[in-house]
């Protein structure tokens, strides 16, 4: 909690000292006499000195009570509403990336300096040097412009009034895939550097030398342990992939947490800008605890106290 | 005998059965159109912007409507209206039968409170159209103020007649009535006009409109079905979804793939319009432009009070040139604040000539000689100043001037800040030394709309006349079409000679549709969405 609420108050102060007065934003008031402008500042929390605003706001967030200055809903229920989309990308964008970033690096360790090794490394610097924006159009010309496989945008059918999960995983596809695409090099890298390094131990040598299987040594024993360097950088990464569903949400038109915070942003809607800042750094601390945990499921040698 | 009297039951079955199969397999005309901003709110009474330019004619009526090129006001709500000989009293005959579309009857009683909702001082939000086209309303004022319980000047005389008294003619009033829409005062009544932005109702309206609110996924779509009971009639398609795609390249994609039909409030790059007038999936239309790129400068700041600097800067841009090379051609170059379209005389207003020579040799005649550098001076002080854009088109353009300035000894250097930052703190006299604009005429049908932002006491720009003061509120005043036109031609001439701002181009709106859609013709892209219920799918 005071970790939470000195986010907050970095942030509070932060927004309030970027130039724009979100009241001018949303009315012209040189139109409003002095008593109007005051009365809608009143409407809107924006009187008083800043520590009491800050209270204030951190008061109605705590009980729900919080309304955008944009569309006047209130900011927890614009949250949630927008929560599924960025969960179901993050979700799976990290799956995504997991399942074929780990594989890869597990093999590039296993081969170090191949044909394969080098090759899966371009890849990797090329995806890391490459802009997810870029990345993004040029999926969505190739495979719904080109090929028309997939949807370009949105999060479900516009022939249908209703639509259900099932209908919404092809408007999926391309933007996990730019996300995990996003995060798979340093996996990758990450993996093939613990592996590296895991295969060099003792410990394989004498399993080797007991005569257990290749896939034994590598999967259940070296994997095992580097597996701690990755699950970190899953963690290190999680905000990174946050930010950048800013941007995917915006190019592919989906309704979701990053599209929000720019639009946020752009009309210096101060609760939820405040609202997500909370939310993002909720999320980075219970990663932390998680990826904490996970070592001690990975490794028994670590105990939590 | 029994298979003979079997035989007329099992033809008639199949009769109906491939009747049946028949509407069955007609799929449903649904309308997707993408816009280029997104919507706050959907209640016409709390948010003007996206929502009245768009909305209006959707889900909602006005009392008279704009939907064609003669920008004359027809009949909507209202089936007929009198006015006054001194334009003071308007008496609306409202028409009989239309239903809102929880199926309660419009009467005057829902055109006054909608009105009041407008004036009433808890809805700063709708300032402008308060300023704009209601407090010309007698009481309006006052009720504003808190000094009346009601608007004085809304008398419902029946349930379908409905008298209007102003304070002062207005000729832009009838301009009004198509832009508010109508809400039921039963339903909306009890709910405190401060919580109405905020209320669920404002997000899921009931409008009188040819289309029905369904449902909304705020920044995915807005889905609307066809209001069967609408005045008009049916409309021709069944339902209507706006998508916020923000994006001109997904928009593209999706034009390409047969997923959009319309696009509105959504520029098309010149080259991707041109690449489109030869591709098959699509249909490139252009609109006549509703925005002026302007270079404003503060009338406040010494360097530019002087009018031959600013006549000097008038002759600094190549105008055509950037309208060939950075909007494809495609557009028009006029003087004006006023668009061609509302007032011949826009076009009749001389454009300054590509002239650096000229420039230059009035600048020396303001006091500016060419320093060591090339940079203007007097008495020791640089020509040089800070030219505010935000990112976008209109950096674009700030980029073009900035090399335009250089030839002719200014010194501009660019500062770039986000949107919200000029338009709610920076464009104020000293705040600013020049800037990079857009600013919008011809979205609505009446010359004398908007210009109060030009009044001395809402001088973004610094620039205050009181000849233009009298000009501008003459203009709107003036009920005979001809005096009003000659009023406006003063005022656009007083602007031209005083530079007001520097007019650079208006390019045309261009915009992409699907070539299943049935468009009317209009001439802007605002008054093809006025139209929808007229619109059409082909199969």
């Amino acid at each position: 909690m005071p970790v939470l609420l000195g986010i907050g108050l970095v942030s509070f102060a932060i927004v309030r000292l970027a130039p724009g007065d979100p009241v001018a934003l949303l009315v012209d008031t040189s139109l409003l006499s002095p008593a109007e402008l005051a009365r809608f500042r009143e409407q809107l929390g924006l009187t008083g000195s800043l520590p009491a605003q800050f209270a204030r706001l951190v008061g109605e967030l705590a009980t729900g009570r919080l309304h955008s200055l944009r569309t006047g809903q209130p900011v927890l229920e614009v949250l949630l509403d927008r929560l599924p989309v960025t969960g179901a990308l993050l979700g799976s964008a990290i799956a995504l990336a997991l399942i074929l970033g780990v594989p890869a690096g597990v093999l590039s360790a296993r081969r170090p300096y191949s044909r394969l090794d080098n090759c899966l490394t371009v890849a990797a610097l090329g995806g890391l040097s490459l802009p997810s924006f870029w990345f993004a159009l040029v999926l969505m010309w190739v495979f719904a412009g080109l090929l028309r496989w997939l949807p370009a945008s949105g999060t479900g059918p516009t022939t249908k009034l209703e639509y259900g999960a099932l209908d919404m995983v092809p408007y999926f596809v391309l933007p996990t895939l730019v996300l995990a695409l996003s995060i798979l090099p340093p996996i990758m890298r990450y993996t093939r550097s613990a592996m590296l390094e895991a295969l060099g131990q003792e410990y394989v040598r004498t399993a080797r030398g007991k005569g257990l299987s290749e896939w034994r040594v590598v999967y259940r024993h070296a994997l095992r342990n580097a597996l701690l360097s990755v699950v970190t950088v899953v963690g290190m990464l999680l905000p990174i992939l946050v930010g950048a569903t800013a941007v995917i949400e915006s190019v592919f038109a989906m309704p979701g947490l990053g599209r929000l915070v720019v639009e946020a942003a752009v009309s210096r809607d101060y609760p939820t800008i405040m609202t997500l800042n909370f939310m993002t750094a909720a999320v980075v601390l219970v990663t932390n605890v998680l990826v904490d945990l996970t070592y001690v499921l990975l490794d028994p040698r670590i105990r939590l106290e | 005998m029994k298979g003979k009297a079997r035989m007329p039951g099992v033809l008639a079955l199949v009769v109906v059965l491939l009747a049946c199969g028949a509407s069955a397999a007609r799929a449903e005309k649904v309308a997707v159109v993408a816009v280029g901003t997104t919507f706050l709110n959907l209640n016409p009474l709390t948010h003007i912007v996206s929502t009245m330019r768009v909305m209006n004619n959707i889900l909602f009526d006005g009392l008279t409507r704009f939907d064609d090129a003669s920008y004359q006001p027809k009949p909507d709500l209202a089936e007929s209206w009198t006015v006054s000989k001194d334009g003071l009293e308007y008496v609306f005959k409202l028409r009989r039968g239309v239903v809102f579309h929880d199926g309660s009857a419009l009467t005057a009683h829902d055109v006054k409170f909608s009105w009041e909702v407008i004036c009433h001082r808890d809805n700063a939000r709708m300032a402008d159209a308060y300023i704009d086209h209601y407090v010309q309303i007698k009481g309006c004022r006052e009720f504003r103020e808190g000094r009346a319980e009601g608007v004085e000047g809304l008398e419902v005389v029946d349930d379908h007649t409905l008298r209007v008294r102003l304070v002062e003619p207005y000729a832009p009033f009838l301009v009004s009535t198509a832009l508010t829409g109508i809400l039921p005062r039963a339903k909306y009544q009890t709910i405190p006009v401060k919580d109405l932005f905020r209320h669920p109702l404002s997000r899921g309206p009931i409008g009188t409109g040819p289309f029905m609110y369904v449902d909304w996924k705020e920044g995915d779509r807005l889905v609307m079905k066809a209001n069967p009971r609408y005045h008009r009639g049916r409309p021709k398609l069944d339902g209507l979804i706006i998508r916020f795609i923000l994006d001109p390249a997904t928009r593209l994609v999706e034009f390409k793939n047969g997923t959009l039909h319309f696009a509105f409030f959504a520029p098309v790059a010149p080259d991707d319009f041109a690449a489109a007038q030869s591709d098959p999936r699509v249909v490139a239309k252009a609109y006549a432009g509703v925005w002026n790129y302007l270079f404003v400068v503060d009338h406040t700041n010494p360097l530019f009070k002087d009018v031959r600097v600013r006549q000097a800067l008038a002759h600094a841009f190549d105008r055509q040139s950037i309208l060939r090379e950075k909007w494809g051609g495609q557009g028009a170059v006029i003087n004006s604040l006023i668009n061609p379209g509302l007032s011949p005389a826009a076009a009749r207003i001389p454009v300054p000539a590509y002239d650096p020579e000229r420039a230059r040799t009035l600048l020396r005649e303001a006091g500016w000689t060419p320093g060591p550098d090339g940079v203007m001076q007097r008495e020791g002080q640089r020509f040089e100043f800070a030219l505010l854009n935000f990112p976008g088109a209109v950096k674009d353009m700030a980029v073009l001037y900035q090399d335009a300035l250089k030839k002719i000894g200014l010194a501009a250097r660019l500062e770039t800040v986000d949107f919200p930052t000029i338009w709610g703190v920076r464009f104020r006299p000293g705040k600013f030394e020049a800037l990079s604009f857009p600013w919008p005429s011809g979205f609505y049908p009446d010359p004398g709309v908007g210009l109060y932002a030009f009044l001395c006491a809402n001088s973004r720009t610094g620039y205050c006349s009181k000849e233009s003061d009298a000009l501008i509120v003459a203009g709107r005043s003036a009920l005979d079409p001809a005096e009003r036109a000659r009023t406006y031609a003063k005022l656009q001439e007083l602007w031209a000679r005083d530079v007001t701002v520097i007019h650079i181009v208006s390019p045309g709106d261009l915009r992409l549709a699907s070539p299943r859609l049935v468009l009317p013709d209009r001439p802007t892209d605002f008054l093809v969405m006025k139209s929808v219920f007229e619109w059409d799918l082909k199969e």
